[in-house]
Parts: C-alpha cells; sequence; structure tokens
C-alpha cells in the first residue's frame, strides 16, 4: 500500500464512509461522521501507522483531507 | 416573579459568546425581553432547543425566573424527533435559535408548583422519559457544587459540555450563582477554537466526560500552556484507571485540582466526588456524598448496610432528588414525595469510608457521556439487523453478541447511523449458545465475564 492508499483507507475507516468519499476537499465537521470522536480515532490510527506522535496544534490544525497530506508530510510521511 | 434574582446579586460579567458579553446587571432586562410573547400568560410549558448559544442560555434562563416549564432538547436531534416530543408533552412553545419562540398549542396545563425543568434520561434511544426538576433542586445542586469546587466570582467556565445535558448544565448553575463568567461555546475539544477560548479567555475550569478525556490525552493537555486552568472535573460514566492516574498524576505536578465525580440527571446533577488529593490513589472510588447530601447502602432486602467492603445498591438523599419522572402530560401535575433516590448502582464502603462503585443493576452503560438502555437498544439491534443479537457492555464499550454468522460491518454501520455511536465503541462477538440463568433469562453477567476473558 502506498502511503496516500493508507491515508485514504485510515480517513475511510475512522469515518465510517466509502473510500470513494476521502476526498482532498473533504473537511472536519462539515458531515455527521466526521466528529470529534472519529477525529480521535482518526489521529490515534495516523500515529500508530505511520509511527509518529503528532503535535497538539497539528491535531487540532488538521481540518481536511488536504490539510492532512500537508501535516503528514512534516513529519517525513511522503505522498 | 423574578426566582433567580435572588441567586444573581453579583458585579462583572455572566455569560460571554464570540460576539456578546453579558453582565450580572444586565440579565434581567434580557429576560424580560425574551418573555416578550408571553405576557400576560399563565405558566406555559416551553421546550427548548438547547446549543450552547447566547441566545438559548437566556430564554432557558428566563424561564426559570419567571416561574415558566423548561423542556430542553438536544439540538441536535433530527427534526422528526425533536417535534415528537414537542407534540407528545403539548408544549406551549418550541423556541430554537433560528425561528425563536414559536407557538405551538394553546393547551391549558395542570403544571406542579415546583416543577421548573425537564431533563431526557437518556440518549437517542427515543423513549419519552423525562426527569423532572424544581428550581430548588436547580439551586440546593448548584450551592453543594460552589461549596466543593470553592467556585469564587474570579473562576471562568467554559460550556464544553452540551447545555442540555445535566453534567454541562450545572457547571452553568454553579458559576452563574457563584457570580463567575461561563464562555458559552458549541466548539467540542478537538477543535482548535475551542483552545484559543481556553487560552484567551483564560478558562479556570474545565469539565469533561470519559470520551473527552481520552480525547484530552491525545491532545496531549499536559504540554499545553494553560496557567489559569486550576480544576478539572470528570463525570458522565467511570473514567478508565489508566486516563483516571494519568490526569491524577499531571494534576498533581502542575498543582491543578482533579475531582472525579459521580451524578446522575435524577439527582439534578451531582451526588458524590473525590477529594482532589485522592484522585489517582484509589481508582473507582467517588469519595463522599456532596454537601447536604447524604448516601447510603442497602442491601437485596432494603436493610443498611454499616460493614465496609459488603456491597449493596447505593441511594442518596438531598434537596437535588428531582421531583419524579414524567413521561406523558397528565404526569406534569403532581409528584409524589421521594424519599431517597435509588442509583441503580451497586457501591461498597472501604476502610477510608469512601464510597467505591462496584457494578451496575439496571441495564444501562453510558457511551460518551450519553447513557443507552441496553435492552433498548437489544430491541432496536434484533429489528434493524439482527433477531439473534444481544447487547451488553460496560461504560464506552458496548459489546454485541451474535448466536452465528452475522456481519460485524452491518452492525457497527447501524449503530453509527442510529445512535451516532462509534464503532471505536462497539465490538462484535460470536458464540454457539448463550448462557442462561435458572429462570431462563440471559445470564448476562457470564456473558460479560466471558468476552472480558477472551479478549485478556
Amino acid at each position: 500500500m502506498t502511503n496516500n492508499e493508507k491515508l485514504i483507507h485510515l480517513f475511510s475507516e475512522a469515518l465510517t464512509i466509502a473510500p470513494e468519499l476521502v476526498v482532498d476537499s473533504l473537511q472536519y465537521n462539515t458531515i455527521p461522521q466526521w466528529d470529534s470522536t472519529a477525529h480521535m480515532v482518526l489521529i490515534a490510527q495516523l500515529e500508530a501507522e505511520f509511527e509518529i506522535m503528532l503535535d497538539t496544534d497539528d491535531i487540532i490544525d488538521m481540518s481536511s483531507v488536504a490539510k492532512a497530506r500537508e501535516i503528514l508530510a512534516r513529519y517525513d510521511i511522503d505522498f | 416573579m423574578n426566582y433567580l434574582a435572588p441567586y444573581l446579586h453579583h458585579s462583572g460579567i455572566a455569560l460571554i459568546d464570540n460576539e456578546q458579553q453579558l453582565t450580572f446587571s444586565e440579565l434581567a432586562e434580557y429576560f424580560a425581553h425574551c418573555l416578550l410573547p408571553l405576557q400576560g400568560k399563565p405558566r406555559q410549558l416551553i421546550a427548548i432547543e438547547m446549543d450552547n448559544s447566547l441566545a438559548a442560555t437566556l430564554m432557558y434562563l428566563a424561564c426559570l425566573d419567571a416561574g415558566h416549564v423548561a423542556l430542553l432538547l438536544d439540538a441536535k436531534q433530527a427534526h422528526g424527533q425533536k417535534a415528537a416530543t414537542v407534540g407528545h408533552f403539548q408544549a406551549n412553545y418550541w423556541y430554537s435559535s433560528a425561528t425563536e419562540l414559536a407557538l405551538q398549542s394553546e393547551f391549558s396545563h395542570t403544571l406542579a408548583d415546583e416543577l421548573a425543568l425537564m431533563l431526557a434520561t437518556s440518549g437517542s434511544t427515543g423513549t419519552v422519559k423525562y426527569v423532572c426538576l424544581s428550581l430548588q433542586n436547580i439551586i440546593s445542586n448548584a450551592q453543594s457544587i460552589i461549596e466543593y469546587l470553592e467556585i469564587s466570582p474570579a473562576d471562568r467556565a467554559i460550556t464544553s459540555l452540551p447545555l442540555h445535558y445535566s453534567y454541562g448544565l450545572s457547571v452553568l448553575h454553579s458559576h452563574l450563582f457563584a457570580g463567575a463568567k461561563t464562555v458559552l461555546t458549541s466548539e467540542s475539544v478537538m477543535n482548535k477554537g475551542f483552545w484559543a477560548l481556553m487560552k484567551e479567555q483564560h478558562i479556570s475550569h474545565l469539565a469533561a466526560v470519559p470520551a473527552q478525556y481520552q480525547m484530552l490525552a491525545r491532545l496531549r493537555l499536559e504540554q499545553m500552556d494553560l496557567p489559569h486552568l486550576t480544576t478539572l472535573t470528570q463525570a458522565g460514566g467511570r473514567l478508565s484507571d489508566s486516563l483516571a492516574s494519568h490526569f491524577a498524576t499531571w494534576a498533581k505536578q502542575s498543582q491543578k485540582r482533579f475531582f472525579i465525580m459521580y451524578g446522575q440527571t435524577e439527582a439534578t446533577a451531582r451526588i458524590a466526588y473525590l477529594h482532589p488529593t485522592k484522585a489517582g490513589t484509589k481508582l473507582g472510588c467517588i469519595g463522599q456524598a456532596i454537601p447536604g447530601g447524604k448516601l447510603s447502602l442497602l442491601n437485596e432486602s432494603g436493610e443498611l448496610i454499616t460493614a465496609t467492603k459488603q456491597q449493596g445498591e447505593l441511594v442518596y438523599q438531598g434537596d437535588n432528588v428531582m421531583l419524579g419522572y414524567a413521561s406523558c402530560v397528565s404526569q406534569l401535575s403532581d409528584f409524589p414525595a421521594i424519599k431517597q433516590l435509588h442509583t441503580g448502582d451497586l457501591a461498597y464502603l472501604d476502610d477510608d469510608g469512601d464510597f467505591v462503585i462496584s457494578g451496575r443493576i439496571k441495564r444501562i452503560i453510558k457511551l460518551q457521556g450519553v447513557r443507552f438502555s441496553l435492552d433498548e437498544l437489544e430491541q432496536r439491534l434484533q429489528q434493524g439487523c439482527y433477531p439473534t443479537l444481544v447487547a451488553l457492555g460496560e461504560d464506552e464499550n458496548l459489546l454485541v453478541v451474535s448466536v452465528g454468522d452475522v456481519s460485524q460491518q452491518e452492525i457497527k454501520q447501524f449503530l453509527r447511523l442510529t445512535f451516532a455511536i462509534h464503532p471505536s465503541l462497539v465490538q462484535v462477538t460470536q458464540i454457539s449458545d448463550l448462557p442462561l440463568l435458572s429462570n431462563g433469562k440471559i445470564d448476562y453477567q457470564t456473558l460479560l465475564l466471558n468476552s472480558k476473558v477472551n479478549r485478556a
């Protein structure tokens, strides 16, 4: 699996939505499935999968799929 | 009548949202404005969509002040569900921040004199059973909370919890009546905006349920720069031992107070609290009754247990014990006195005289601070998914057991869509036979124990 495939899979699992719906423009709190609980589950899974520890600011800044990719890139995760 | 006036004689800012701030002395004027459409009317039953906005908060307080009865709705519920509740109780008005006060029914209610507030008993399983509270209940519980949390006018609270929920509401009441400031927001602790407010507004008290403590741990609260935060409180179900020790240790190191508390909507909100010096050292312990309240234990024959380490049902007495339940309009007229509240929780006394929760009599669990009846969940699962499903579990961990083959995915999706229960809180397991009690009923206790053994 590429990092991008992993990312889409993790979003799809944490938000309980189909992988096709995980697009760059998808934003936190704009669909009922991406609520605070799902966000926490997502962060836990991202940290485990990519073996990183996200800073608080990055956790609360991760407001879209595009933003997630941008933040993860700073932790040396290449897309 | 201005019933709240005696409790609002304070100076400074009472309520603030992102646009406006109101001082204590301005409140009365705003209350009057809220209730203009009701002028000259007798006591009305008013359903309020209690989002965490300033407008809804003022409407609620105005109702209490004028002696109307406020029925609080979860603003996030589906419109149909809210409409069903409004219709069921024949509410005279329906308030939402979008539509303001809308006349619903001219029904002439017979409302008990003491009745002031109605709160839902359970999450979203659809039962219309409400806890009915008096102003005396609200004031008494707020005063107990002010006393043991030592809330002063210098304190600042934030609405980290929804205000239609008894714990969230108790944070508002206790700070308001103590002359402290409450910052109103509907931002979640996982949102950037929430932490901006925590810092800008110098919040001193943060209230959270176990699910939020999980988020706070994930956010690494201990690394944040929050010098004004002095007090953390926890209620809404049992906090896991690991999170309890984590936050207790951190609180001690950073000179903050961490209160583990116990309560029920049936007692307005709070029943007991563990003194912060004991936090983390006595896991599962809820400490002592709040000031003015009394906790005791009863055995199966209803006799008082005085010895330590003997399990019994936890019962509570105090001025914050509700008037009673109401499931229909006719029950709003009269409430037979309740001597003591049977909590449905099992507990024992430890050697220090502190109460320790050891189990639950009623089939109820809390998920994300929301109370669910396992019997209702089980029924809905059987109707909506598979007729062979059985529901059990503990706080923050719903267990669905199936006899025979089922799709885990389908069950989790059903719970997600119907009750907004996140799949991470659900475990689905399969067994070949259900353990039964001698009376033929399902032996949930054995089932739960077996599932724990299997997981370990």
